[in-house]
């Protein structure tokens, strides 16, 4: 949870579940705290990838399949009525271990005769 | 036997990145009876989404922005979603930081800003300027006025600000007939190293 005197921030298992503005009481509900990224023409969701593990700022996504760790920070400073979202990306090949690729097969090249250049006769 | 890892791409590009996506905002149960994008008049794209539920608590008003002028913001049955479009390149082993979103709640005023100014509620073009300023302070309190010479707090206020914020009150509160000229400046948060693509011209408006 973070707070200040103006809002409050709740979170679940993947993100921000809530914000309360404490003066009037009225709650907000926030569903899907998801985040996407555009990579190499495909769509990385979050939603896609499986619960995140838990960082002293919020949250650690981990996609295997692209390499990738995507961490998610919340902050909320003293006179803020807002709650800040900061994505980092960062390239992690060596805590994923991935699907092999097909080893490609050399096809075999059939060797043609040389023909010696004959003058047209 | 696991299959053995893959060798590590050299790059990757990231040509999209949602802050938001499709994230769903409800107040008892019920989603944002309006919304609105306030968008730039000079070229570049959206600033913000606020979402509005007029009739719960006196009006409620939520904002989702970042600090980027090329937003694409979207708002449909409930949900809202925040992107943009960088040319980033990450090299393996690398990292990249996207521009940080900010997800904030105000108490509407229900009092709009005039013509031609957009149609946006006195503490959302306050949350905005909040949100800009590191040292605004706005009030969710939808009848604050415990100063009793507001004019003159509000000019010692815009004397403080930065330029960034006057060129974001300007764009969004200035009538068209006051802009005589304009002057393009490059504005250092969109310059950072990682980020060369975003380098980007600020158009000010000069008033006579």
């Amino acid at each position: 949870m973070l707070s200040n005197s103006i809002i409050q921030a709740t979170f679940d298992a993947r993100g921000l579940t809530s914000l309360t503005i404490l003066l009037s009481a009225a709650v907000i509900q926030v569903q899907d705290d998801n985040f996407a990224l555009g990579l190499n023409g495909t769509i990385l969701s979050s939603a896609s990838l499986p619960n995140p593990t838990k960082t002293a700022l919020g949250f650690r996504y981990t996609a295997c399949e692209h390499g990738l760790s995507v961490d998610v920070a919340y902050s909320l400073d003293a006179s803020d009525s807002f709650v800040t979202k900061s994505l980092t990306v960062t390239s992690s090949n060596s805590t994923c271990t991935h699907r092999a690729l097909p080893v490609p097969v050399p096809v075999p090249v059939p060797v043609l005769p040389l023909r010696s250049a004959e003058p047209p006769g | 036997m696991p299959p053995p890892p893959l060798p590590p791409p050299t790059a990757d590009n990231i040509t999209n990145v949602t802050l938001f996506h499709a994230t769903l905002l409800t107040l008892g149960g019920a989603p944002f009876a309006a919304s609105t994008v306030a968008s730039s008049h000079f070229g570049m794209k959206d600033y913000v989404l606020f979402a509005r539920w007029p009739d719960a608590a006196g009006g409620i008003g939520a904002m989702l922005t970042a600090r980027n002028p090329f937003l694409s913001a979207l708002a449909s049955a409930g949900r809202a979603s925040l992107s943009y479009v960088p040319m980033a390149r990450l090299q393996s082993g690398g990292s990249y930081a996207p521009d940080p979103a900010h997800l904030g709640l105000h108490a509407l005023t229900n009092r709009t800003l005039l013509p031609p100014a957009p149609a946006l509620d006195e503490a959302e073009h306050a949350a905005m300027v909040a949100c800009l300023h590191p040292n605004a302070n706005p009030n969710p309190n939808p009848n604050p006025n415990p100063n009793p010479n507001p004019d003159r707090e509000r000019e010692r206020e815009r004397e403080r600000e930065p330029n960034q914020v006057a060129c974001v009150r300007a764009a969004m509160s200035a009538p068209m007939a006051s802009r005589r000229r304009s002057v393009k400046i490059n504005v250092g948060w969109c310059e950072a190293y990682e980020r060369p693509a975003y380098s980007a011209h600020h158009e000010y408006i000069l008033r006579d």
